[in-house]
């Protein structure tokens, strides 16, 4: 018997029917678990942005790689207020345009090979698919022609909303419309499916923390 | 007729909606200790779901990893997706155990950097690959968290020697791990698995490394979260990803495949139990929103 992880698991159960008291009504016993999480969460990403940045940043700084003070001072820049009207206040944009240009340089490539260039290719390559005997794949090759009925009735749709002069265009575009809100409602239910997973997965440690304790 | 129909109306609206969570609860409770505890001991109940092909793709990749070779798993999930992720995660370090290939660990979400520790425990917990021990720095090491999103994946995929300089703990991964003294550049890894639960910009992690990473022979497996596989499945055959295992259902095949002992077919089924009340809850939620009303 390990005490330590008794007491762990005694808090866990605790603070978990804490949270979960919260179903039937807000209570304080519900709003001490939510503050302690909060907390806690806040003290742990604090702790692994200190080890992760901060430290590594003030051994480098410290064993003479001076560079170090750029991006430090950078980041104080950011932390120059929005509202002040001296004339040093402009440097903040300095920073600010920094990062959106890096982060756009790094996107752009990656935007534009996975989301557009692979995406045209894997949906039309190979419209009809053939399995090792020669046999046509009724399943696959349904699955590439549904893909590129999709993704044209979309592209349709973002077209006709602005110009709804024609009949087949409207048409198609409202096929799209169809396949738009079947994907965000798949989006959603996997969303659902998800937190149901993970609420079985505390439901399961209720369960056994309660043949643990007791 | 009709006056019986009213009251029926009357009496559904009367329940509170909140209310319906409650029925929900004690059929999942009843099933998960009634009807598949009494299932289990005449072994009555299946995993109900055959691997795709898409997963047979992942399982023949795991299988044709050489002996002694490396992979790198990117842990990009946390908390949030522990209960379904964790136990594919501590499979898959149980088989790459037991064919002695040395893992290295790293996170690119700051919450992602305990699952990695927890899945090796679990993983020695279960007794999985037959080792009391697995020893830090020379079968698996952590590299811990890299910073920036897609700018990390950037450094993963092109710099790995700067990735890799110090562990978690601060330590010369070349002086002190003869794990990663073997490993130069991320082509020195037979395969790269991620365990994700989130993107960076929109962007699967796994696929921003495949777009940046000039080496096209590493493999590149991703697992994804329920919740993810919208942003994942676009890319199941296309040349970034060679394989995907997303959502649970995928997760449930794999762990029955390489981690049976993990009984999974019970979490399974109770899921399925489970997402059938719901679509009946669904239901009932809305019975009872259109008769309150029809009452004002």
């Amino acid at each position: 018997m390990n005490i330590f992880n008794d007491i762990g698991t005694i808090t866990a159960l605790v603070l978990t029917l804490a949270v979960f008291s919260g179903f039937f009504k807000p209570n304080p016993l519900y709003r001490i678990a939510e503050s302690l999480f909060i907390g806690v969460s806040a003290g742990y990403f604090a702790v692994i942005w200190y080890f992760s940045i901060i430290k590594p940043a003030y051994k480098s700084a410290v064993s003479g790689d001076l560079l170090i003070l750029i991006p430090l001072i950078a980041g104080l820049l950011l932390f120059i207020p929005s509202n002040s009207e001296a004339a040093y206040s402009k440097l903040r944009f300095l920073p600010a345009a920094f990062i959106v240009i890096v982060t756009t340089a790094i996107n752009i490539p990656v935007y534009f090979s996975a989301f557009i260039q692979e995406m045209i290719r894997s949906s039309i390559i190979p419209l009809v698919s053939f399995d090792e005997n020669g046999a046509l794949r009724i399943d696959m090759t349904i699955n590439a022609i549904l893909s590129v009925v999709c993704i044209t009735s979309a592209i349709m749709f973002l077209v006709a909303r602005h110009r709804n002069n024609n009949r087949f265009i409207n048409t198609t575009g409202e096929i799209g419309r169809f396949f738009i809100l079947v994907a965000i409602g798949s989006a959603f239910a996997y969303t659902l499916l998800s937190r149901l997973i993970l609420f079985m997965g505390k439901i399961e440690f209720i369960m056994n923390a309660v043949r643990i304790v007791f | 007729m009709r006056n019986f129909f009213d009251n029926i109306s009357a009496s559904i609206a009367k329940i509170p909606q909140w209310g319906l969570i409650f029925p929900i609860l004690v059929l999942m409770l009843f099933h998960y200790f009634v009807v598949f505890d009494r299932n289990k001991n005449e072994e009555k109940y299946k995993l109900s779901a055959a691997p795709t092909e898409t997963e047979m793709k992942v399982f023949q990749i795991i299988n044709t990893l050489p002996h002694n070779s490396k992979v790198l798993i990117l842990v990009n999930y946390g908390p949030e997706s522990k209960y379904e992720l964790e136990s594919a995660m501590s499979a898959l370090i149980g088989v790459l155990a037991e064919k002695n290939i040395g893992i290295a660990f790293a996170t690119m979400i700051p919450n992602g950097v305990e699952s990695a520790f927890t899945a090796v425990e679990k993983s020695i917990e279960n007794g999985s690959f037959g080792k009391e021990r697995f020893v830090y720095g020379h079968e698996y090491t952590h590299l811990g968290f890299i910073v920036g999103g897609n700018i990390a994946t950037y450094l993963i995929a092109n710099n790995f020697d700067q990735v890799k300089e110090r562990d978690i703990f601060d330590s010369s991964t070349d002086i002190h791990q003869p794990l990663m003294s073997e490993i130069g550049t991320i082509s020195d890894f037979s395969a790269v698995f991620e365990f994700s639960s989130q993107t960076f910009d929109g962007v699967p992690g796994i696929v921003s490394f495949a777009v940046m990473q000039k080496d096209k022979n590493v493999k590149k497996v991703a697992f994804c979260s329920s919740d993810m596989l919208s942003a994942y499945i676009p890319f199941r055959g296309s040349l970034y990803l060679d394989g995907l295992i997303g959502g649970f259902k995928s997760i449930a095949v794999f762990i029955h495949e390489f981690q049976p002992s993990l009984n999974i077919e019970k979490q399974y089924n109770i899921m399925s139990t489970i997402l059938f009340y719901i679509i009946w809850l669904v239901i009932f939620s809305n019975l009872i929103k259109l008769t309150r009303k029809n009452k004002k």
